[in-house]
Parts: C-alpha cells; sequence; structure tokens
C-alpha cells in the first residue's frame, strides 16, 4: 500500500504523526518505507532522530536528485542503522524494514515535467514492491508534491497498487475547513485527481482523516479547570464535531485522532514506550493513540467504503 | 575482431532462424514519385534508358564483387503509393515492365511503399507486436541510437518522439528554472565528426490521424532492410514474395502484394548488397537511409548467418549494413 | 531453408592476447515477481516479449523458464577505474530479462569491456554501425588494467550515484522495472521480498598455465568465499562475496569461456542466492513471532506456496562452468543452508499439523 499523507496547512503535526506511525507498523513486523516528498523542507530524518540527514541528505543523492534525474536511484537509509536513540540499539526482535528516502539538503519545490513523473512512479511502485507500507509525506497545501502523487497515482502502472490518502489536521474551526477543502473543495485531491483521470468514487473511498493535538477536555491535563472553562471546552469540542460532520469530515472518515502531547509539542520526535514508562514525559494517552493509528493505517476494514 | 559475438543467442527448440534465399546485389531501377506516373511529365522509356547504361553486367558484378559468371542479381522497383495512389497497379505495373523492357532492362520484382507501413497481421500479434504493427514498427523497435558522448546508462535513453540524428541537437533554448540567466546558443555535434559536423536530423514518424505517418526515408530504410534480407518476426521472413500475373492485376494497391515476383527466372529478391540508380535529388533521402541504417540492430543470428554465408561463398561482405549499400545518383 | 548453426554462435572469451584484453562486467537483480499467482507459460512469455518480432525463449525444465530477447543499448561513457583513470568506453551493452517458475524476475545486464585497443585516433571515429554488429561489447580507448577495471566495477559502493562512469545496474533496474510494471501482472505480491543485486566479473587468467589455481583469502571483514577448479573451460579463481543484505559480487578468472554460459551461471547463482535470502529472512522473522500452540506462523504459508519448489541448483548452468558451482556451493554451502531452512518449515508444518489433530480429538 502507498499511503499519502498531506495537510492543507503546514505545522498540522503530519510529519510527526506519520513517522510515529512508520515506526510502529515496522515494530509490528511490516516492512515500511517513509519518503520525504516534503520538497520544500525536508525534515524527515530529524523526526527519526538521524543527525546526519536532519535537514535532508548531502551528496546530491536524495529524492530531489532522483526527481530531477541526476542520479539513477535514491538513497534509502536503513533507520534501524541511522536513529540515534539507545533504545532502538540493537532494533528490537521481530522488527521488519524500516527505511527513509530523505529528500537533498538544500533542495526546494520545483515544477513537474513528463520525466519526473516517469521516474516517481517507477520508484513508487518499487517500492510497492518490497514494502508493505509506503509512506509519502507530502507537501502542505496544493503543492507539486501533491499533483505528482496525483499524477503517477492514475498512470496504469500504479493504478493496481492499493494507494490511500491521509489528510491530517488540528482540531479548529479553521484547520477543519481547510482539510474538508483540501480534500473535497476546488482543485483540491478527488478534484484534480478525477481531472488527472482516477475514478471519482474509488479516490473518493481511499481518503481519511487524522485529527493531530487535539485537546481531551476529560483528561488529567485539564484537571485543574474552572467548571466554567470546562463547560466551554465541551461545547466547542460538540460544536467542532458538528463542523466536522457537515463538511464531510466527521467520524465516518476518521482514521483517528492524536491527543496533545507536552512532548510532542516541544519537540518533533518519535515517542517510544520509554517516554511513557521510563521517563514519564509522554502522555500514555498519546502511545496508544499512535498504536490505534498504525493499526488502523494497516487494517483493510478502516478503508472499507462508505 | 572478425566475427560476430552474440551472446545471447542460444539454440533451444524455440528459438529457430530461417534462412532466405540470397542474390549478390538487389539492383533498384530508379524510383519516381506517383505524380510523375500520373503527370507523365518523366518520359519512361528515356527514364530507364538512363538508368541501364549504369547496370550493365560486368558494373553489376563488380559492385558485387563477385565474377560475371557468377553473378546472380535481381531488380525491383517500389512504387510510392504510400501518400496517395490515383493509379493502381493495373495501370502502374504494365508501364513500368514496357517502358523497362523498351531500355533491355527487366524488372523481377515490383513492391509498393504502402506494405512497409501496413498491418503485418496474424504473425505480429504473436510476437508481442500490436496487432496494427506494421514492418515500419519492427524495424522502429530494432533502432539502437547512436548515443552521444557522456551517456553512461543512468538515464533511459532520450526519445525524441519521431526524430533520429546523428549527433548532439543544439541546446533548446527557454530557460528552465526561473532566474536562470538563458543559455547561449550552441551548435548540433555529429557524433564522430571528421574535424567539422555534418550534422543531421530526421523525422522518422509524426503524429497524424489515425496513427503514425511513417515518413519517406524511413520506409526506405524498411526498404533496404528487405532487400538485404535482414528482417524476420520471430525467427520467420518479414515477408515473403508472391508471384503475380501482369495480364490479371487489381486496380488498388491494397490487393497488391507487399512484394510481387514478376514471371521469369528471376533471382531471389533479397541480396547481399543492394545499389539503387536513383536520381540526384534522392541524396538527402539517402543520406537519412545510411544514417538510419547505421542505427539499426538487426537480430544477431540473422547478421551472423548472412555473414558465415558469404563467407563460404567467398563473397567480400562489410559487417556494417550501411556498407552494403551502394547508390548511383544521375544528374538531371 | 533450415536453420544452419542455430544461431549458435560462440561468444569471444575473456582472453588476454598481444596486450589487449577482455572483461566481461555484468549486473543481475532478481525480485519476486508483481503478481498473486505463478504465470502461466504464455503469461509469462507475453511479459518478457520485450522487443517486439523477436523470440521468446522458454523452456520447461526443470522449471519453467522464459527469457526476453536480448536487448542492446548503446553508450558512450568512461569504463569503471578503481584508481580513477578516466578510459572513454564506446559500445554497447545487452540486457535480458527472465522469469522462472512464473514467480521470480530476473534483469541481467552485461558487457565485454576491450581494453587497450590498437590505434586510438582511427578506432574513436569508427562509425556507430560498427558497434552493432559486436553487441554487448564496449571497445575501450588507451590503457588501462584489467584488474583496476574490476575493482571499479565491483568494489564502488553501489553505482547508481551521481557519476559518469557506465552505469550498468540503472540498466538492469530499469528493466526489472520494466517487467514489473507490464499490464499482465496485478500488482498484489503474495508477501514483500527485496530485490538483491548481484555483480560479476570474468578476467583472464593471471597465470596462462592451464588450470594451474591459486586461491588467497580476499582482504575486508566481509564474507568471502573461494573455491578453485581444475575445469576444462580453464576456470583458474572464483570470489563470491557476500557484500551486504542485497549485494553480492563474483569474481571470476578464466579463459576459453563462452560469455554465454558465464552470464548463465551468474543468473543461475543469483537466483538461488536470493531464494535463500528471502526464505532465510522469512524463517528469522517468523521464529521471533512463532504463533503459540503449534500453529503455523503465517509467513510461512507464502514461502511454501511459492518459492520451495523453485530451488534447482545449477539447472541451466553448462558442463564447463558445472564445477564452478560446485565450488561455490561447497564453500558457501548454499544447499546445506537451503536443506536446513526447509527442514525447519517443515517441521512447522508437522507441528501444526498435530496441533490440528489435537484440537479435534478434543
Ligand atoms: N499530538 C501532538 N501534540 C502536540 N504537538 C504536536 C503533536 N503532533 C505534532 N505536534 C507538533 O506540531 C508541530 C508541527 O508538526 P509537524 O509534524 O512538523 O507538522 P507538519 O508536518 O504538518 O508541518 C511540531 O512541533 C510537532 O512536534
Ligand atoms: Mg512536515
Amino acid at each position: 500500500m502507498i499511503l499519502f499523507a498531506t495537510s492543507d496547512k503546514g505545522g498540522t503535526g503530519r510529519s510527526v504523526t506519520s513517522c510515529n506511525v512508520a515506526l510502529r507498523c515496522a515494530l509490528q513486523g511490516h516492512d515500511v518505507c517513509y519518503l520525504d516528498f516534503d520538497f520544500g523542507s525536508p525534515t524527515a530524518g530529524a523526526i527519526f532522530h538521524v543527525d546526519s540527514a536532519a535537514r535532508g541528505i548531502t551528496g546530491g543523492r536524495g529524492l530531489h536528485s532522483y526527481l530531477e534525474g541526476s542520479v539513477s536511484a535514491p538513497v534509502e537509509l536503513d533507520l534501524w542503522r541511522h536513529i540515534e536513540r539507545a533504545e532502538l540499539r540493537p532494533p528490537p526482535a521481530g522488527a521488519a524494514r524500516l527505511v527513509l528516502l530523505p529528500g537533498d539538503e538544500g533542495g526546494g519545490e520545483f515544477p513537474i515535467d513528463d520525466e519526473m513523473i516517469d521516474r516517481c512512479q517507477r520508484l513508487l511502485r518499487r517500492l510497492a514492491e518490497e514494502f508493505e507500507l509506503v509512506i509519502v509525506d507530502l507537501s502542505a497545501g496544493r503543492s507539486y508534491a501533491l499533483q505528482l502523487a496525483l499524477e503517477v497515482t492514475a498512470r496504469p502502472a500504479l493504478r493496481a497498487v492499493t494507494t490511500r490518502w491521509l489528510v491530517f489536521h488540528r482540531w479548529t474551526r479553521q484547520h477543519i475547513i481547510a482539510a474538508a477543502g483540501l480534500a473535497y473543495g476546488d482543485h483540491g485531491i478527488v478534484a484534480t485527481g478525477v481531472d488527472k483521470g482516477h475514478v471519482r468514487d474509488q479516490l473518493d473511498d481511499s481518503v481519511r482523516f487524522v485529527r493531530t493535538a487535539v485537546p481531551a477536555p476529560e483528561s488529567s491535563q485539564f484537571a485543574g479547570l474552572l467548571p466554567t472553562q470546562a463547560a466551554w471546552l465541551q461545547e466547542t469540542d460538540a460544536e467542532l464535531q458538528k463542523l466536522a460532520a457537515r463538511r464531510r469530515v466527521g467520524r465516518s472518515v476518521l482514521l483517528g485522532s492524536v491527543p496533545l502531547d507536552p512532548v510532542l509539542q516541544w519537540r518533533e520526535q518519535l515517542i517510544l514506550d520509554s517516554d511513557v514508562r521510563t521517563l514519564q514525559i509522554a502522555n500514555k494517552e498519546t502511545n496508544a493513540a499512535l498504536d490505534a493509528l498504525a493499526e488502523d493505517v494497516l487494517n483493510d476494514d478502516s478503508w472499507e467504503g462508505l | 575482431m572478425t566475427g560476430v559475438d552474440v551472446v545471447f543467442a542460444e539454440t533451444s527448440a524455440t528459438d529457430r532462424t530461417v534462412e532466405i534465399p540470397l542474390s549478390h546485389l538487389s539492383v533498384e531501377l530508379g524510383h519516381l514519385y506517383m505524380e510523375e506516373l500520373v503527370d507523365g511529365s518523366v518520359d519512361l522509356a528515356t527514364y530507364f534508358g538512363r538508368i541501364a547504361s549504369w547496370t550493365g553486367p560486368d558494373q553489376l558484378a563488380d559492385l558485387a564483387r563477385v565474377p560475371r559468371a557468377r553473378l546472380r542479381a535481381s531488380t525491383c522497383v517500389l512504387v510510392d503509393d504510400y501518400a496517395a495512389a490515383p493509379l493502381g497497379p493495373d495501370v502502374v505495373v504494365p508501364r513500368l515492365i514496357a517502358a523497362a523492357r523498351s531500355a533491355g532492362l527487366t524488372i523481377d520484382y515490383i513492391a509498393r511503399e504502402s506494405g512497409c507501413a501496413a498491418p503485418l497481421g496474424g504473425v505480429g500479434a504473436l510476437a508481442g507486436l500490436p496487432p496494427a504493427a506494421s514492418l515500419a514498427d519492427l524495424v522502429e523497435s530494432l533502432i539502437v541510437a547512436d548515443p552521444a558522448a557522456g551517456f553512461n546508462g543512468s538515464r533511459p535513453p532520450p526519445h525524441e518522439n519521431g526524430w533520429l540524428c546523428n549527433g548532439v541537437r543544439s541546446p533548446a533554448d527557454g530557460a528552465r528554472q526561473a532566474m536562470r540567466a538563458p543559455v547561449a546558443w550552441q551548435p548540433p555535434v555529429e557524433n564522430r565528426a571528421h574535424r567539422h559536423s555534418i550534422f543531421l536530423d530526421v523525422e522518422i514518424w509524426r503524429e497524424q490521424a489515425p496513427g503514425r505517418l511513417w515518413s519517406c526515408p524511413f520506409l526506405a530504410t524498411v526498404w533496404q532492410l528487405l532487400r538485404l534480407g535482414q528482417l524476420r518476426v520471430l525467427g520467420q521472413p518479414a515477408v515473403t514474395q508472391v508471384d503475380i500475373d501482369p495480364d490479371d492485376l487489381p486496380t488498388t494497391w491494397t490487393q497488391f502484394p507487399t512484394i510481387a515476383r514478376l514471371p521469369g527466372r528471376a533471382a531471389p529478391f533479397a541480396a547481399y548488397r543492394t545499389l539503387s540508380v536513383l536520381d540526384g535529388r534522392f541524396v538527402p533521402v539517402e543520406h537519412a537511409v545510411r544514417m538510419t541504417l547505421g542505427q539499426v540492430a538487426v537480430d544477431p543470428t540473422v547478421a551472423e548467418q548472412t555473414l558465415r554465408r558469404a563467407g563460404r561463398e567467398k563473397v567480400p561482405l562489410p559487417a556494417e549494413l550501411p556498407d552494403r549499400v551502394g547508390h548511383v545518383f544521375l544528374g538531371g | 531453408m533450415g536453420a544452419e548453426g542455430g544461431g549458435c554462435a560462440e561468444a569471444k572469451d575473456a582472453t588476454s592476447a598481444g596486450g589487449r584484453s577482455d572483461v566481461l562486467v555484468g549486473e543481475v537483480r532478481t525480485g519476486l515477481l508483481a503478481n498473486s499467482r505463478a504465470l502461466t507459460e504464455p503469461e509469462a512469455t507475453a511479459v518478457v516479449a520485450l522487443s517486439p518480432g523477436s523470440q521468446v525463449r522458454v523452456s520447461a525444465r526443470p522449471v519453467p523458464h522464459a527469457v526476453s530477447p536480448g536487448l542492446t543499448l548503446g553508450v558512450h561513457c568512461p569504463v569503471p577505474s578503481a584508481s580513477g583513470t578516466r578510459r572513454d568506453g564506446l559500445g554497447t551493452v545487452l540486457s535480458r530479462a527472465s522469469l522462472t517458475s512464473g514467480r521470480l524476475v530476473q534483469a541481467s545486464t552485461h558487457a565485454r569491456i576491450v581494453l587497450g585497443g590498437r590505434g586510438s585516433v582511427i578506432e574513436g571515429r569508427r562509425p556507430w554501425a560498427h558497434h552493432l554488429v559486436h553487441p554487448g561489447t564496449i571497445e575501450v580507448v588507451g590503457r588501462l588494467p584489467a584488474d583496476d577495471l574490476a575493482d571499479g566495477f565491483l568494489l564502488t559502493a553501489t553505482g547508481d550515484g551521481p557519476g559518469v562512469v557506465l552505469d550498468l545496474g540503472a540498466v538492469c533496474g530499469r528493466l526489472l522495472d520494466q517487467v514489473q510494471e507490464s499490464p499482465i501482472l496485478d500488482q498484489k505480491l503474495p508477501f514483500r521480498a527485496r530485490r538483491t543485486r548481484f555483480r560479476f566479473v570474468l578476467l583472464p587468467c593471471r597465470h596462462t598455465a592451464a588450470g594451474e589455481s591459486f586461491h588467497h583469502s580476499s582482504a575486508g571483514d566481509s564474507d568471502t568465499t573461494s573455491g578453485s577448479s581444475r575445469a576444462p573451460g580453464h576456470v583458474c579463481r572464483v570470489d563470491f562475496v557476500v557484500a551486504d543484505e542485497t549485494v553480492r559480487t563474483l569474481r571470476m578468472h578464466g579463459s576459453g569461456l563462452s560469455l554465454v554460459d558465464v552470464v548463465g551461471l551468474c543468473e543461475d547463482f543469483a537466483l538461488h542466492d536470493w531464494l535463500l535470502t528471502t526464505v532465510q529472512h522469512v524463517v528469522a522473522g517468523s521464529r521471533v513471532r512463532a504463533g503459540g500452540g503449534g500453529r503455523l506462523p503465517s509467513q510461512l504459508k507464502p514461502v511454501i506456496d511459492h518459492l520451495l519448489h523453485v530451488w534447482m541448483p545449477a539447472a541451466r548452468v553448462g558442463e564447463e562452468l558445472l564445477p564452478v558451482w560446485v565450488g561455490l556451493e561447497q564453500r558457501a554451502g548454499f544447499s546445506r543452508q537451503w536443506e536446513s531452512l526447509v527442514g525447519w518449515i517443515r517441521d512447522q508444518l508437522s507441528l501444526s499439523l498435530l496441533a490440528v489433530l489435537g484440537d479435534g480429538a478434543r
């Protein structure tokens, strides 16, 4: 399966959440690879604690170089060799492959041409052959990266490969509206995809939403709230639920929801069991939410047509 | 280095490549445009007369590099019916035969250009060709482009949508990325030029509904390859000659064989070498043909069979296809 | 008229004579075909019918095998060199794709590199048609030691990099992609498996005394196997190196060998190496998460269904090169490892059957 991670806005938590999902899937024994298609700022390396590729990779062998045609294959980093977290050394027993294809350091957005589409399609098809889950983290909004993704997945060679779309958004009015717009609005994923040759219903069915950094009013975080504040939070939350449903981003298309987490608020990183149990810095709810998300991503039932 | 290295030609039950009979020389007795036959602007008897003075038996034996007594040569004419065919075989063929005879020439084979672009039919489908694939499609798939200096295989070979050249084109202008200075003009370069470049860029086909429109030089290349006996489909001859009766000719070219054999004791159609006696105006076309032939890689088994056979027959034969093709160009 | 000679041309061997030497370089990539089930023979034939009008070679025994016609690509670039010497080569590389058992796919690309040709200036200007007469040959202008070329080809990290040197791996990888993209395939793989890369060179024997063998262990901490043999084909020395999880290299010294057969040997070797690597990986994974109560680990089923019967070592290796196989087999212990993996899988299968029976009895 190829899973495209998108969001209308930057800073939604798309990359951090996707990286954590990738890690969890690999820990559960599924071969995973992660492509940093956030061409404007390729920083997946930093989230995966890979210092040598924190802002993309040097030497002109990253995804930018590959798509532009200056190398015949992009670098594939075996993350089990590169993640600088002691808890993951050696890789836990039963862990499957976890590979990062970083962008080029200093790489930027670029316009798309036909040869680039060919190269992108070849790469994605090959990775889908070798990995159970290929996560492609796309630049925010209606970007070249998103356009490229919609273009290649409409090609005959990728049509037979299962491709799915995740739209990440924060739990606010503006983010809900923006996420719905990106999926279903003018020049959004579905509209553009249909333009490029996708079948509307299929594409529509393959879009799901992930809510990030969601404040949970009932959680201990908000224990000290005044009754009025707590009531207001409940009310707002209910309103947002209604808004989401109206905009077609309600529960039926919700794949998961990650609570607001103190660690992630401060730092883009992987959440490991030790962060919850030993260090007790991350919330166990976050851990559970990420686990559930990883499971649902790979569970065909959660992608059943509506 | 002599002989041919065929690395992937192993024998197996399914891999049989048929040899076809070969003459020493295939002689093309001129080429006329269909319009010239229609408007009668060319005096055919005079035309063939001039050709005859270049195709005497001694001259041919010399070109074929065999003693005159042993010479096997066949003659042929290619009818230009691809673009338009206002006159049918029943009109054109007798006219050509009569005019050639008046000059003392015998035409052994008459072929139609459209045959090179016509669907191969049943064999094509078996061979992994699209159903409507023609000889021209087959030959296009045999092109191995002369690589520009620096081509190391890391990218797919550039495909130029219907054009083939003998070097590196002048870089296209128009800066790709914003804020970058436009590139200064650079000349095209011929690969392995002899001091100076003679750059040639040839149109192979053009998209024109309902399909491809093949260029005249490319169909002429297919024609040369047929005359050199180098084309096979799944190991079988790509075209076989069909006997025709000059007294019973069809009215349209589609009913006419791709290569027709006229009655008589003709030597085999295909030959080790070819000679084309043509008007000087065909120089550009034939230049293009030579360049294209130089970038066609025929089935190595076929190439090797031909060389071996020439060796057995003691016929000197160059390994490179363009060197097997000879021309006489007539002035006005 | 029959096919005389049957088109079986004995390719030039890798020899060194008169200051000239030929080095065969090549790469084989192996992977699992992107299809849910094994292809039938007509399907397999259609998938590798990559050159219109040319024949696909098929054989049914001992395992179904379909090979595409040879595909020729022109190149004009520096050839590899460990010392960084820049020597331009001009010629063509040959590739072919093959399917084994309708299940495994391989692409292989190779070229015979002719070093130190005579008059350099003249040769540099030979018409392109000359190079098409010798498909799969690259002529190099200027002096370059064969070992420098071989080391450059085998040892430079991975190829694929930004560079100007001959990139056989890229040609090979594209061909494998092209086959996998065939519309005949449903893209539903029964399980995931990594592709492997197998790079090989064939060099002239260093000592001309026929059959003289010598071997010393290669430098480096990688898993090295050396074997030697005294075959009539004069294979003097073979080094097989497992360079990393997916890259293997084979360096062979020999003379009087048919290049067709050497390429065939390498493809067969790469195939079995891939089988071993893949099954090993699956078994290692299922040992960790072995299902309780004697249940068959789910990952094993596709391996049993799709791979176990493909193991048929040296099925397509010619007489002359058989000793190389045998030698490598002994040193690298391919068959021993395979037997033990298969044995373990069988045990799991029996255990799971017992468990099912036990459930029934209760
Ligand atoms: N569940 C969460 N709780 C708190 N902060 C989060 C959460 N998820 C992500 N963040 C933070 O939000 C910021 C933006 O996340 P990032 O993944 O970089 O967004 P995007 O990829 O959408 O631009 C980062 O600082 C990240 O650590
Ligand atoms: Mg991001």
